[in-house]
């Protein structure tokens, strides 16, 4: 059985939850096992919100337990085989789940908290930030999801599935580009656009 | 179709905790479904409204609140119908009324009670365990697992329901309630179920004197037979083990052992699971007792399992040393990392050392990170509310906030919240502090919360004479529970319109004398408004009207206008009042640095509602408008 866990984190408002969820819905397209739980919080914006997706791929020739033990929705310390991280400071908030292996995408767009607004608290610079991740992991891809999407799309609708493109291309999913990609067709309006930008989120991992 | 409705049995989607208990419920024939909406549990309510068109033989309401929805539920079970009431933990506080008698009357269609716990107080404002209730409730408990588990537990609980003449609870915590992962459907009905009938049966339905006391009687030897019953029924699980110390744990943390055991290498740990945790199967767990050497009680909160096999092991006569809660604490979430560390320390394996590089490093720099706050929406009339609020009123009043999107009040900058405890908090307590004080007090409630439990309190208000002004924030939704419809909203999201009740009506024929109503996002005059109040005596209703613009923006998208409006800050007009950025504080509105290497505000087109607020209350009208045609598609 091989395992892959990835924690995505972000800020009421980014698109977390969905983003796992696209992650997700391409587990059951290709029979892949998934779960996994999220820290939403109430409705609430600004928010760091959490979702853990969970995959549980069978090796070649086995086949699927009649009655597979349950297993949990949250990722153990240390166990993260990827990130995503949707803003530099969330990123951080998840070095607990992070080991020498893992893999760390993370969008470069700072959104302040309101502390830092009315200053209370400094925001530490980015490089400071990226510093701290790579203590423990050499593989972090910091991107700017938002000036991408802004640049290409002229907005912010494309920033996941940018993410998810980048994703895709360093994080060694069980899930293929096919199945993340129909996924997206018939889950998101706008698929042309979205096919760009989870191509442009490819070719940003090699820039 | 929604796959929650699909008829496919063995079909498999995806789909979050709170679906399967919903779909587990349509699969055993739900009739009647009410809920009051509250986090974790909404979504129940959520699936169950939106398939009424596939289903349509079930009722499903909105109800106003918990203690409402209960005896709902209660009345159609009566009438031999499938009933479920879902809430989240504490609104168990406002429904314990009339569960505190379903056990005396029995049921007669199976009725099930759904709970969304929130260890960790996540999204509450406590984080009490509801086990507890059942202890004098004597309502069964179940508790599952995992998703699929969620949806078994919930179907098989009508029928247990009416095999021991007792409601049934489902207990979930956050964690599963919003665990979204693969779910295996089993089969629906064949039909819909029937109407159903009422019969008077004054036995059980009218507890009254001695009539009361011989339906306790039932009550408790009904609750005798499950317990003689429980080893029998398979809810219960025991994963065998050679080891000579045993775990016991019931629902998410199973898997969290499961998983935990597995971290720390240990493959022969005996494990008993218990899926129904009241009551518990008392042979069962003193014959586990008996077989190891010491045992391991992995739960969360104050100990409901342990308490009650503690019990049981003495009856038994077993002397297993038992650890629980003084291994694990009594308050928080107890997570997967919680019970590794625990059971590491318990069974003598330490967590692996590659296992922990990331929270040492963490340990190290968490002091230079800033913390985050949740924060209202840009666009939210809330924001708008508070920052006139503040204008008007300073910081001399007391400030009655309550439960809701503007419960986000007490935060900077605001602040304008001194309590928040639970649902009419603000307006309850707050006409006694105007009583007994020479304060100024100033109540915050939204609507649905005035319809919920803020009514009786107002009216207590007038009929006592207190000197109160609540500001009723008319938002026109359950905003914080996902949108619900509230009694006010008057325009669903494809532009229908809905019947709404007349607010200020209701507030007048409470007998309030002075009534009045304000735009929020006009916050000057909402301000010169809140000023009006202030300066009168006796209760004072002002109902502040402003659409949460996240529903109003949905709407615009299903119904667009011709044009759009662009919102925008003029650096030579600006003098970094700081108003709109500091005192206002949306998240739209951002410091960057200028042209000429000073820092400047500016508005991100992208997250701007074009609420107007700030345009409003800028002083050098440095904030402008402007209507813009759309880009034109790349």
């Amino acid at each position: 059985m091989r395992r892959c866990d990835v924690l995505i984190a972000g800020i009421g408002g980014q698109g977390t939850i969905t983003l796992g969820t696209l992650l997700k819905l391409a587990a059951l397209r290709a029979g892949i096992e998934v779960t996994g739980a999220e820290r939403r919080g109430g409705a609430q914006r600004e928010g760091p919100v959490t979702s853990n997706v969970r995959y549980r791929v069978p090796e070649t020739g086995q086949e699927r337990a009649a009655d597979p033990a349950p297993f949990s929705g949250l990722i153990p310390q240390g166990g993260a085989h990827l990130v995503i991280a949707l803003e530099p400071l969330e990123a951080v908030r998840c070095l607990p789940w992070m080991n020498p292996n893992t893999v760390v995408v993370a969008e470069t767009a700072v959104r302040v908290p309101t502390a830092v607004r009315l200053g209370a608290a400094a925001y530490p610079p980015v490089d400071r930030l990226w510093a701290m991740i790579r203590q423990v992991t050499p593989h972090l891809h910091p991107v700017g999801l938002e000036s991408l999407s802004k640049e290409r799309f002229g907005g912010l609708r494309q920033v996941n599935v940018i993410a998810l493109g980048l994703a895709a291309a360093v994080g060694d999913l069980p899930v293929d580009d096919d199945a993340l990609l129909e996924t997206v067709r018939e889950r998101l309006p706008g698929f042309d656009a979205n096919r760009d930008a989870f191509a442009l989120g490819r070719a940003a991992a090699t820039r | 179709m929604n796959p929650l409705a699909s008829p496919g049995a063995g079909t498999r989607i995806l789909a979050m905790g709170n679906e399967a208990v919903a779909r587990g419920a349509l699969e055993a024939g739900l009739g009647y479904f009410s809920t009051y909406p509250g986090t974790p549990a909404s979504e129940v309510g959520t699936v169950l409204q939106g398939v009424r068109d596939a289903f349509p033989s079930l009722y499903a309401e909105i109800s106003t609140n918990e203690h409402v929805a209960a005896l709902g539920a209660l009345g159609a079970s009566w009438a031999g119908v499938r009933s479920m009431v879902t809430m989240k933990h504490v609104g168990m506080n406002v429904a314990a009324e009339p569960l505190h008698f379903a056990g005396y009357t029995g049921v007669k269609g199976g009725l099930v009670v759904v709970v969304g716990a929130d260890p960790g107080a996540t999204s509450s404002t406590g984080e009490q365990d509801d086990r507890w209730y059942s202890l004098h409730t004597h309502l069964p408990i179940l508790e599952p697992s995992d998703i699929q588990e969620a949806k078994e537990m919930t179907c098989r609980a009508f029928g247990l329901s009416e095999t021991y003449d007792l409601p049934v609870v489902v207990n979930a915590p956050s964690k599963l309630c919003h665990n979204i992962g693969s779910l295996t459907l089993g089969a629906l009905p064949a039909g819909p179920p029937a109407r159903g009938r009422f019969e008077p049966d004054p036995v059980r339905y009218l507890n009254l004197f001695h009539l009361a006391v011989e339906n306790h009687g039932r009550c408790l030897a009904n609750l005798e037979r499950l317990r003689a019953d429980v080893g029998r029924l398979g809810l219960n699980r025991v994963r065998p083990g050679p080891g000579r110390v045993g775990v016991i744990t019931s629902g998410l943390h199973y898997a969290y052992v499961l998983e935990a055991l597995e971290v720390l290498g240990l493959d022969d740990v005996p494990v008993f699971k218990v899926g129904l945790s009241y009551p518990l199967d008392p042979h069962g767990v003193a014959a586990f007792l008996g077989s190891v050497a010491r045992a391991v009680v992995v739960e969360e909160l104050e100990g409901f399992l342990e308490f009650q096999l503690k019990r049981y092991a003495y009856d038994a006569g077993v002397r297993t040393p038992v650890v629980g809660k003084d291994l694990f604490p009594a308050t928080g979430e107890l997570g997967i990392d919680e019970v590794t560390d625990g059971l590491a320390e318990a069974l003598g394996r330490p967590v692996p050392a590659a296992r922990r590089a990331g929270a040492d490093a963490w340990n190290t720099v968490a002091g230079e990170l800033p913390p985050r706050q949740g924060a209202f929406c840009p666009g939210c009339p809330h924001r708008a509310t508070n920052y006139a609020l503040l204008r008007a009123a300073g910081r001399k009043v007391v400030y009655a906030g309550d439960i809701g999107c503007y419960t986000l009040s007490v935060l900077p900058p605001f602040r304008v919240s001194d309590w928040v405890t639970c649902m009419n908090c603000g307006t309850g307590s707050g006409q006694a502090i105007a009583q007994v004080t020479d304060q100024s007090v100033v109540a915050l409630v939204g609507d649905s919360t005035f319809f919920h439990s803020g009514v009786p309190s107002l009216l207590n208000a007038v009929q006592n004479g207190a000197d109160l002004l609540l500001l009723i924030l008319d938002n026109r939704w359950v905003a914080m529970t996902g949108h619900q419809p509230s009694p006010t909203t008057d325009r669903l999201l494809d532009g229908t319109r809905r019947r709404a009740v007349d607010l200020v009506g209701v507030v007048k024929s409470l007998g309030v004398g002075w009534v009045r109503r304000a735009g929020a996002f006009d916050v000057v005059g909402l301000e010169n408004r809140i000023r009006d109040a202030l300066a009168q005596r006796g209760v004072r209703v002002l109902v502040v009207e402003g659409e949460c613009a996240l529903q109003s923006e949905r709407r615009r998208a299903a119904v667009p206008p011709d044009a759009e409006t662009h919102v925008a800050i003029d650096p030579e007009r600006c003098q970094r009042c700081h108003r709109c950025y500091r005192d206002l504080a949306c998240p739209a509105i951002r410091e960057e640095p200028g042209p000429r290497g000073d820092d400047v505000y500016v508005i991100d087109e992208a997250l701007c509602q074009r609420c107007g607020v700030c345009e409003a209350l800028c002083p050098n009208t440095a904030i402008t408008r402007a209507r813009i045609r759309r880009r034109a598609a790349p």
